[in-house]
């Protein structure tokens, strides 16, 4: 097991499709849920194919901000890596720890 | 034996009498000193006196006892208090009844009922007490004012009040009473009136029917010949019924006799309201009011001026049950239901239930008032034991507020909010009228958790969580009182995410906040209002209509009249119908009652809408329909059938200790000298306290049930000693509780 940041990197393109409110932690750090939506040309035993797919993703502090603040279907480039939503249910969700915007092509990073 | 300083001592004591004083100890035995015979000397005087390296205070029980130890083993008292007349007789029976039927050590009782003053011994200076009214230069003042300076604020009070004692006046005004009133009384704007020998009531209000045959019930006992006579009276009063019309008639009545009157409230909150009504109609009546809340000062010269026959009137909580009056013809317990009448720790008596000792005692009526009486008194007067008197009229609303269930079991709640509360809320809001969202949990959320690695925020010394306060952005634990900063970060796994589960007051105030942005609104609990000044100046706030929606818990609920109210929302209140404990239905009736009696006073039609799982729980039937003898048959029928009181008698022995198993290992051994006793009273098993753990220590308890109190009382009084004489770990503790409120 790669027990490091480079066993769980994730980068993706995606569009913003649904988002929850903004909301608080007991530490009044703000916390946004979304979903991005991608689509892709991916090549497969050298056959080129289409993939698409959704996946939830969390962004927490400025960087929660800052998606709150985004149009609905924007592009976007995320980076971070995945947890499960909770203890009971494991299934992945994206913690983005930077995004950038595609059209725009202007980054955006989480301050630390 | 023949040192020169034993001697001196010899020669200092001739001539003297032996006095045996309680102290303050935690071992139920007596000391016997010498004292010097002089005239104040008499059984009830506090003293002084050496023990071991330092010293005690504590009081005369008996001179010269025939079982004295030679005198030259004796030390002698320090001092004698004798600027303060000794303790009356009776109160020293009560004292003595109390330690033994509680089991508790007489010089740790009378600990209990003096105050620190008189504890520590120190001097109290007897106070001059005038009575103030306004003057003509004071009234223009106060016209002319532009600022209300403290000064104003004592003229402000006696023109509103009417003449007042001055120690009435600095319990009513807050900071720099004493200042205000030496400044009005320099500049000319009150004068010092003569104390009318008349303390007849100013303002009766007329009597209904049912409140003037309650009174011509309890004045019969009173003007009994040759002697009033004990009865005791239950005043079973609708809220809004005007039980305390009744009270002041009947106090009016002891004092034209002659006598004095103790009337028992139940928290502090409710003593500055009371207080001023009492003080408004007898204005001529020397009234003292007494309360853990007052300075240590305040309270000793209350009681001594009692002990003096210096007062007419005693209004107080718990504590004031043990005013020394010398002259005391009437007691009435207000609210008697209420679980703060039972000191939980300590002296663990019932204030009530000595109250009624008191009254029998000395011969003279008790009248105990209730919207909701609790189930041992409902039973005495089922007995006919006590003389039940009801007052069914509401005499200021015409009709009870309607209370309708909202169920909830297929809808979707908003924060513990459903759709009907907040339309309901709406309309209030809209028409002006205010609204009293009842939640009897404090703080944001009662805990905070991570979703991620399942962390809780657990107390370190307690088996309780701790609630997220966000006001104060802390954890508290609500059993120790430990704080901590709320965590940035899961203390665990590190996650951001951490979640406030559950709601508390501080929640629904920002909830509500989010629905009614242009609303006013104010959250009342223990941690919004600390101080009796607080609660003055909310409770102005809510009477002028400065609030439209108010957000409380049980400190709400008690008999305050707040005419704008016309909604009560009640949220929450299933938890208390999972509670194991045999009194949670009584105790959630009592507070559902009461907070509902809160609706549609005065002119406007009260509502109030429970929101519950249970809809056809036989507990909010009867809530709905007003029916509380309904309700207290069905559940003395429950508790009959499962022998609980008041059908038996219980008494707890608690242990604890940093390990639950010495808790344990002592009750065991508890549990078999008791059995050894043969008596017939049950012995349960000790089990582990339903909240095991707190503040560091370990507990568990053991339940004794007889069917009669003496069998109960008979097995302690033996078992007790044995107790005492038990070797236990250095770092145990236990205590025995007689009559418990809780198990």
């Amino acid at each position: 097991m790669l027990n490091s940041v480079l066993g769980n990197a994730v980068t993706i393109a995606g569009s913003l499709m649904e988002r929850d409110a903004l909301r608080m932690t007991p530490a009044r750090i703000p916390v946004v849920g979304f979903k991005i939506r991608h689509e892709s040309l991916q090549m497969e035993l050298d056959v080129e194919r289409n993939v698409t797919c959704e996946l939830s993703a969390l962004a927490i502090g400025p960087l929660a901000q800052q998606i709150t603040a985004m149009p609905m279907g924007v592009e976007m480039l995320l980076q971070g890596f995945l947890a499960a939503r909770s203890a009971r249910h494991q299934n992945p969700v994206l913690h983005v720890t930077k995004f950038e915007l595609l059209e725009a092509r202007n980054n955006v990073e989480g301050t630390k | 034996m023949t040192s020169p300083e034993m001697g001196k001592k010899q020669a200092n004591t001739q001539g003297t009498r032996v006095a045996r004083i309680a102290l303050p100890l935690p071992k139920p035995r007596l000391f016997d000193y010498l004292v010097g015979d002089c005239a104040e000397l008499a059984v009830g005087l506090c003293a002084r006196v050496p023990f071991g390296p330092g010293e005690k205070t504590g009081v005369i029980v008996a001179l010269d006892p025939s079982d004295a130890p030679p005198r030259e083993k004796l030390r002698p008292v320090r001092e004698l208090l004798v600027d303060v007349p000794p303790l009356p007789d009776r109160w020293l029976a009560m004292a003595e009844f109390a330690a033994r039927y509680y089991q508790h050590p007489l010089g740790e009782v009378i600990a209990t009922a003096l105050p620190p003053g008189l504890k520590r011994a120190v001097r109290l200076p007897r106070e001059d007490d005038p009575l103030l009214a306004t003057t003509a230069e004071g009234r223009a003042a106060l016209v002319a004012a532009k600022k209300l300076t403290r000064a104003l604020a004592a003229v402000s009070l006696s023109t509103s009040a009417g003449p007042m004692r001055r120690s009435a006046m600095l319990e009513h005004l807050h900071e720099g009473a004493a200042e205000g009133i030496r400044g009005a009384r320099s500049k000319g704007w009150l004068e010092v009136v003569a104390a009318s020998s008349d303390i007849r009531m100013l303002d009766a209000m007329q009597l209904n029917a049912e409140q003037a045959a309650a009174v011509a019930a309890v004045s019969a006992a009173l003007v009994a010949k040759p002697a009033a006579r004990f009865e005791s009276f239950l005043l079973h009063g609708i809220t809004g019924s005007g039980k305390t019309e009744v009270y002041l008639h009947l106090i009016a009545e002891a004092l034209a006799l002659g006598k004095s009157a103790l009337m028992l409230v139940p928290e502090i909150g409710l003593t500055p309201q009371l207080l001023e009504r009492v003080a408004g109609r007898f204005p001529g009546a020397r009234l003292v009011s007494l309360h853990s809340g007052l300075a240590d000062g305040a309270r000793s010269r209350g009681f001594v001026q009692a002990l003096r026959g210096e007062a007419d009137i005693v209004l107080g909580t718990r504590l004031s049950v043990f005013a020394p009056l010398p002259n005391l013809g009437l007691i009435v317990v207000d609210e008697e239901h209420d679980a703060s009448f039972k000191q939980q720790e300590g002296l663990r008596y019932s204030a009530r239930d000595l109250a009624v000792w008191r009254a029998r005692n000395e011969g003279f009526p008790i009248v105990l008032g209730s919207a909701t009486p609790s189930l041992e008194t409902w039973l005495h007067a089922d007995a006919g034991r006590y003389t039940r008197l009801s007052l069914t009229l509401r005499a200021v609303a015409e009709a009870p507020p309607a209370v309708k269930l909202v169920d909830t079991r297929r809808m979707k709640l908003d924060q513990g909010l459903s759709p009907h509360l907040l339309d309901a809320l709406r309309e209030r809001f809209i028409r002006g009228e205010q609204s009293l969202v009842f939640l009897n949990r404090r703080g944001y959320a009662p805990v905070v958790a991570c979703p991620n690695c399942n962390w809780v925020s657990a107390c370190k010394h307690c088996s309780a969580n701790m609630v997220f306060h966000q006001a104060d952005a802390i954890l508290r634990c609500h059993h120790c009182g430990a704080e901590e900063k709320v965590p940035r970060t899961c203390p665990v796994c590190g996650s951001h995410d951490v979640h406030a589960f559950g709601r508390g007051t501080q929640r629904l105030e920002e909830r509500l906040g989010e629905y009614f942005p242009s609303a006013r609104i104010l959250r009342v609990d223990r941690d919004s209002v600390k101080t009796p000044a607080q609660w003055e100046a909310v409770r102005r706030q809510i009477d002028t209509g400065e609030v439209d929606i108010l957000i409380g818990t049980q400190m709400l609920a008690k008999g305050h009249d707040f005419p704008r109210l016309t909604l009560v929302g009640i949220v929450g209140a299933d938890a208390s119908l999972y509670s194991s404990d045999y009194r949670a239905p009584e105790r959630l009736f009592q507070q559902l009652m009461q907070v509902s009696g809160r609706a549609g006073r005065a002119e406007l039609p009260g509502e109030v809408l429970i929101q519950t799982e249970f809809v056809d729980h036989p507990l909010f039937r009867n809530l709905a329909t007003h029916d509380f003898p309904g309700f207290a048959a069905m559940q003395l029928a429950e508790r009959r059938q499962a022998g609980f009181p008041p059908y038996s008698y219980h008494a707890v022995l608690r242990a604890e200790a940093p390990e639950l198993k010495d808790a344990m290992e002592f009750l065991k051994a508890a549990r078999s000298s008791a059995a050894a006793l043969e008596s017939g009273v049950r012995l349960f098993d000790p089990v582990p306290m339903r909240l095991v753990r707190r503040a560091r220590l370990e507990r568990a308890q053991l339940v004794l049930e007889a069917d009669s109190r003496p069998v109960l009382q008979a097995l302690m009084t033996q078992w007790i000693t044995l107790l005492y004489a038990m070797r236990i770990p250095r770092d145990l503790r236990w205590h025995l509780d007689v009559d418990p409120g809780d198990l």
